[in-house]
């Protein structure tokens, strides 16, 4: 299949309905691609059912329905933060032609405490909710487990997000665009959940995102994509410091696009939290398990890097609205990949991949993305 | 002691969080694990509150246990990575044990024991459960005992060395009949199951014991056992603040009784005060697995507490439970306590299994409602 067009909101605090973000992203995917409403066969969205919004509605399907006048087949695919990702992984996989493919939430919508429960809900109630992990906590976890495993220091991940910050001060679809981070303050920043500063964290706003995929040709091409799950609370695994469906299912997409992990141009990540970030380095093969922190000490990952990751701000610093995300990680890359990207352009563009995340580590999508010309 | 519970089949090398029957690879049996020696191998101190977790900072601890099993725990205590944790057993009469039920019902009823001292029974100990049957409703409602509850109870009991033909589950349904709300509560089907009686109180004998200024005709049932395990329901409650393990107690009350008192609120909560004096001492085991928040009787709703309480002291209990849910004061329970019928200080209460700061929330308080007149009214 192939990507003939994206679009995305502003991802922010603004009062908007999902129905306004959601025609914001369609209509600039739609004329990215030149295609208008008429050429979908199917729609695939993916939202959260997130109570802590004035707008209660749980039918989303029908919604878009009322929304964009069709009778067409449209298919609800949610997986908390990685359900961009698993809805844009499902959609190849229908048959249909054509198909939009959407993510939104309204999340930047209630107090901080209200929030950080809704999203704790991602978690097992028994063994994680009851025990007061919330989300920041449950990742915090792991990046100790990484930390007394491998030596990562919390200066590594600081220095994470700073670069993606840096690049987000370039991006104007980021709530961080033109606002200035310095290292001094992240690694001031607030404790959340320790070793997590609050910088080392993404920032919950609203947002929406949309990608038209079609077995027409266009400039660039789904190589390959792996989609796998994992066990919910991460201190079920084995090893809670890499995460297996990251492995499975970048398996599978480079196996596919039958290309290496050395072929990799530009790189979109989900660092919700700043080890993911780490983490995914080791995880999709561009270095030893383990060896994650060389690649932000040495540069490799930074804009101009060999291996340029999150260009545009990533989750830390383009904000995370939960569904969106995994097609904001689309949207990126293809502008990369297209040489579109303005001021965050990186030399080499000629594959492009993203890996995103529902959970810590739950269900995870990569798809490889390839600039075909045109 | 904490437990690490994990559900494992054997021959496929496979664990499970949550009990299943069967594995479903090789479709053979599944053994419960049960780790007890567990070391802290991570922790993050939380400092971000939530409606569930209002109190911060707070710790979560990363537990691992002799099998390599893990399990995260909340606390407001300070530790640090490779330290030993173990949660001990008091030996305070009223101390109160809160455990968090993690998939097992029978092992956090167990444990709820263990950790005020656990119980002795022999074979020939006769025992008296007395669960709370006040209406017909299903056992989601969390109006009667949760019969998984009774279900647990009864099996610890068994697995201790009692008897089935020594064990009555006994109650007096003073709302409703207990011909309707037995059926429908499930708990006569559970004694059924584990073959012990069931024992409707109101078609017993009484005996009138003097109890201060009160007269009142008692059960039978509660003087000739040598073991009374009290299972309330845990709720809130409108004219009481809390219902709970000293309110249950009252239902061995004779029917006649109770509606006298039940239209004077000020002598009948004297007389549930009063009564504690009369009766044998007394274990309660309570309900809180799913138990009631909010306006309770007339428009309660699930709490969704996921826990059991147990002591041998049922004003701690009732007062551990008030403060755990951050509810005002019920003036019974003060009283009781200052009466000497058990300890209702919280600062003397000796709380076991977890930290009374690391479970405190708010659910929702018993406060009433304009509605419920408007209701009428209308």
């Amino acid at each position: 299949m192939y990507i003939k067009g994206t679009g995305m909101t502003r991802f922010s605090f603004e009062e908007r309905s999902t129905h306004d973000m959601v025609l914001e992203a369609s209509y600039e995917a739609l004329q990215d691609s030149n295609m208008t409403m008429n050429d979908m066969d199917a729609v695939v969205v993916s939202t959260v059912d997130t109570r802590v919004n004035d707008e209660r509605q749980r039918h989303y399907p029908a919604v878009l329905a009322s929304l964009l006048k069709k009778n067409i087949p449209i298919i609800r695919v949610p997986a908390v933060c990685g359900g961009g990702g698993a809805a844009l992984w499902t959609a190849q996989r229908l048959g249909y032609d054509n198909v939009l493919v959407l993510g939104v939430d309204k999340i930047a919508s209630s107090t901080t405490m209200t929030i950080t429960k809704e999203i704790m809900n991602a978690n097992d109630n028994v063994w994680e909710q009851q025990e007061g992990i919330i989300f920041p906590c449950q990742n915090a976890l792991i990046a100790q487990q990484h930390m007394i495993k491998y030596g990562t220091t919390a200066d590594d991940l600081a220095l994470i997000s700073l670069k993606n910050h840096s690049n987000a001060y370039h991006n104007p679809k980021a709530p961080f665009y033109k606002k200035e981070v310095t290292l001094e303050k992240i690694k001031n920043s607030y404790v959340v959940a320790s070793p997590f500063r609050l910088f080392d964290c993404t920032i919950s706003v609203s947002g929406a995102a949309a990608c038209i995929i079609s077995s027409d040709k266009s400039d660039i091409s789904i190589e390959g994509s792996g989609l796998a799950v994992d066990y919910l609370p991460p201190f079920e695994r084995e090893d809670m410091t890499t995460f297996t469906a990251t492995l499975e299912a970048a398996k599978t997409a480079y196996k596919k696009a039958d290309i290496s992990p050395s072929d990799i141009n530009v790189v979109e990540v989900h660092d919700a939290f700043t080890i993911l970030e780490l983490i995914a380095y080791e995880d999709l093969g561009f270095c030893k398990k383990g060896e994650g922190a060389k690649l932000i000490r040495d540069g490799t990952v930074s804009i101009d890097g060999k291996l340029p990751v999150n260009t545009r701000g990533g989750l830390k610093a383009r904000g995370h609205p939960i569904s969106p995300t995994g097609l904001a990680q689309i949207y990126d890359l293809v502008l990369q990949l297209r040489g579109e990207a303005g001021d965050l352009q990186v030399k080499n563009h000629k594959y492009g991949i993203a890996q995103n995340i529902g959970g810590a580590g739950g269900t995870i999508s990569v798809h490889i993305l390839k600039h075909v010309g045109g | 002691m904490v437990k690490v519970i994990r559900w494992v089949c054997r021959r496929c090398n496979k664990k499970w969080i949550y009990p299943i029957e069967k594995c479903i690879y090789c479709m053979g049996p599944i053994e419960k694990e049960i780790g007890t020696k567990t070391r802290i191998v991570g922790l993050s101190k939380v400092n971000v509150p939530n409606p569930y977790h209002p109190i911060v900072p707070y710790n979560v601890l990363l537990l691992e246990d002799e099998h390599g099993s893990r399990m995260p725990k909340k606390t407001v205590k300070d530790y640090k990575v490779g330290d030993i944790y173990e949660d001990k057993p008091s030996a305070s009469e009223h101390a109160v044990s809160i455990i968090k039920i993690k998939y097992d019902i029978y092992e956090a009823v167990k444990e709820s024991l263990e950790l005020i001292g656990d119980v002795n029974i022999k074979g020939s100990t006769k025992i008296l459960i007395k669960p709370t049957i006040i209406g017909k409703a299903y056992p989601y409602q969390a109006i009667n005992t949760n019969p998984k509850m009774l279900d647990a109870l009864i099996k610890v009991l068994l697995d201790k060395g009692a008897k089935p033909e020594n064990i009555v589950v006994g109650e007096q349904n003073l709302f409703s009949p207990m011909e309707a709300a037995l059926p429908r509560s499930k708990l006569g089907d559970i004694c059924k199951e584990n073959k012990v009686k069931f024992a409707d109180l109101e078609k017993g004998g009484f005996v009138e014991k003097e109890a201060d200024d009160f007269k009142l005709k008692i059960s039978k049932e509660v003087f000739d056992k040598d073991l009374i395990i009290n299972v309330p329901v845990m709720k809130t409650h409108m004219l009481l603040g809390i219902s709970g393990a000293l309110e249950n107690m009252t239902h061995v009350v004779s029917k006649e009784d109770f509606d006298e008192l039940k239209d004077e609120p000020m002598k009948a909560l004297q007389a549930m005060v009063s009564l504690q004096k009369v009766l044998p001492k007394y274990l309660t085991v309570a309900d809180a697995t799913i138990g009631m928040q909010g306006n309770n009787p007339m428009h309660g709703e699930p709490g969704f507490y996921n826990m059991i309480l147990a002591s041998k002291d049922p004003v701690a209990l009732d007062k551990v439970f008030q403060e755990m849910n951050l509810l005002r004061r019920a003036d019974y329970v003060e009283t009781a306590g200052k009466l000497g019928i058990g300890e209702a200080d919280i600062e003397k209460i000796d709380v076991v299994g977890n930290e009374l700061r690391a479970v405190q929330k708010d659910v929702k308080q018993p406060i009433g409602s304009k509605l419920f007149k408007l209701k009428k009214d209308g």
